[in-house]
């Protein structure tokens, strides 16, 4: 191989012709190498994600029982401290299921746009 | 639970949230309050050094082309500030040492409770409601400390009929409430379900012996390895939580 490549370009210096080939031939198991490596990663990924259906689940039932019990606390402590016990609770208990499904609608829609985002931000 | 140990004929008695247990191993007494040092304690004082032998150590050399430690060490350095750089921008960097701070401390708190024997942290409430907290009042401090009065328009939202207003800011104030609550029991809850379940499994691998015993501890080296990505993806999930609401409150979207 560095014969015919002495033959072709007979200027440069054999050694350094036959260094930058030997680097050439290097960097290309390097890229196939990590070919290689990506897809196996991009597989891993895929599978990743999948697992986190059951996480996202989470998510979501956590911010909707978040929203019950921050209301209703909310709601016992104002009826505590006012002596009208049932009242506020009651309103409360309601509103904070209202901010419930407003956080699982916005943590959705960020799951929704964020998803290739999200994915990246992981490795 | 002698009695159900037998029932269940396991031996030995049994109990899945025995790993749990905060025990004291030196007693104090502030004012009333019990302030011992507990295993708890230990584990946590543990994770700091860790963490702080872990970055001072590894950066120490300070090389140009880094070493395995310094690759790591900048590795975790650089995930953290891309994650600021990506969720609250330049001026977010501001805050890089107590989000990297954070982000570690669960890390490998986490990370910790997946040794055997070893205690889970963050497996207890009272330690992420007490982190989630801190994030959560810093944040809102932070809020008032940039917008003044100002950030009070946070929880009114745009584009209603003013009827409505009052109703609807009172459920973004609970919505903004539930932060914390949601934070730290996202953390805990993980934590506390997959080691409780890797102890029942690993119960039921005693329980079947040497004939039945094989396929949950198939399971077990499957399920140690999905608690592993857990323990890393909480960590995560904290952390990118607190840039989240470090953005709200700076730039109140």
């Amino acid at each position: 191989m560095a014969d015919k490549n002495k033959r072709s370009k007979p200027k440069p210096d054999p050694k350094v012709e036959q260094h930058l080939k030997s680097f050439e031939k290097r960097l290309d198991t390097l890229d196939e190498r990590l070919g290689r490596f990506r897809s196996r990663r991009a597989r891993a990924q895929g599978r990743n994600r999948r697992g986190t259906v059951m996480g996202m689940a989470f998510r979501l039932v956590t911010e909707l029982v978040a929203g019950l019990v921050v209301g209703g606390f909310l709601g016992w402590w104002i009826d505590k401290w006012l002596g009208t016990m049932p009242l506020f609770l009651l309103i409360f208990f309601v509103l904070g299921t209202a901010a419930g499904i407003l956080n699982v609608i916005r943590t959705a829609r960020s799951m929704q746009g964020g998803d290739d985002d999200g994915g990246d931000d992981l490795e | 639970m002698a009695a159900e140990a037998v029932e269940h004929g396991g031996g030995h008695g049994f109990d899945p949230m025995h790993q749990f247990e905060v025990k004291r191993l030196v007693s104090f007494d502030v004012f009333g309050l019990d302030a011992s040092f507990t295993n708890a304690s230990a584990f946590m004082v543990l994770a700091v050094v860790l963490i702080s032998v872990f970055t001072i150590a590894s950066m120490s050399g300070r090389a140009i082309v880094p070493g395995r430690m310094q690759s790591m060490a900048e590795l975790s350095y650089e995930f953290v500030a891309g994650m600021i750089r990506d969720t609250v921008g330049n001026d977010g960097q501001k805050y890089f040492p107590f989000i990297f701070s954070l982000f570690m401390f669960v890390l490998v708190s986490n990370m910790m409770g997946m040794i055997p024997y070893s205690f889970t942290i963050t497996s207890h409430i009272a330690v992420t409601i007490a982190l989630a907290l801190v994030v959560f009042i810093g944040v809102t401090v932070i809020g008032f400390v940039k917008h003044g009065v100002g950030f009070l328009k946070f929880f009114v939202p745009s584009g209603i009929p003013s009827a409505l207003v009052p109703l609807l800011v009172v459920i973004e104030v609970i919505s903004y409430l539930t932060r914390p609550l949601s934070l730290s029991v996202r953390l805990f809850a993980n934590m506390m379900a997959g080691h409780t379940m890797l102890k029942v499994f690993a119960s039921f691998v005693i329980g079947l012996g040497l004939l039945g015993g094989w396929a949950p501890l198939a399971f077990m080296v499957a399920f140690t390895g999905l608690e592993i990505l857990v323990a890393f993806l909480q960590a995560y999930v904290f952390a990118i939580l607190t840039c989240i609401y470090l953005n709200d409150a700076l730039h109140m979207h």
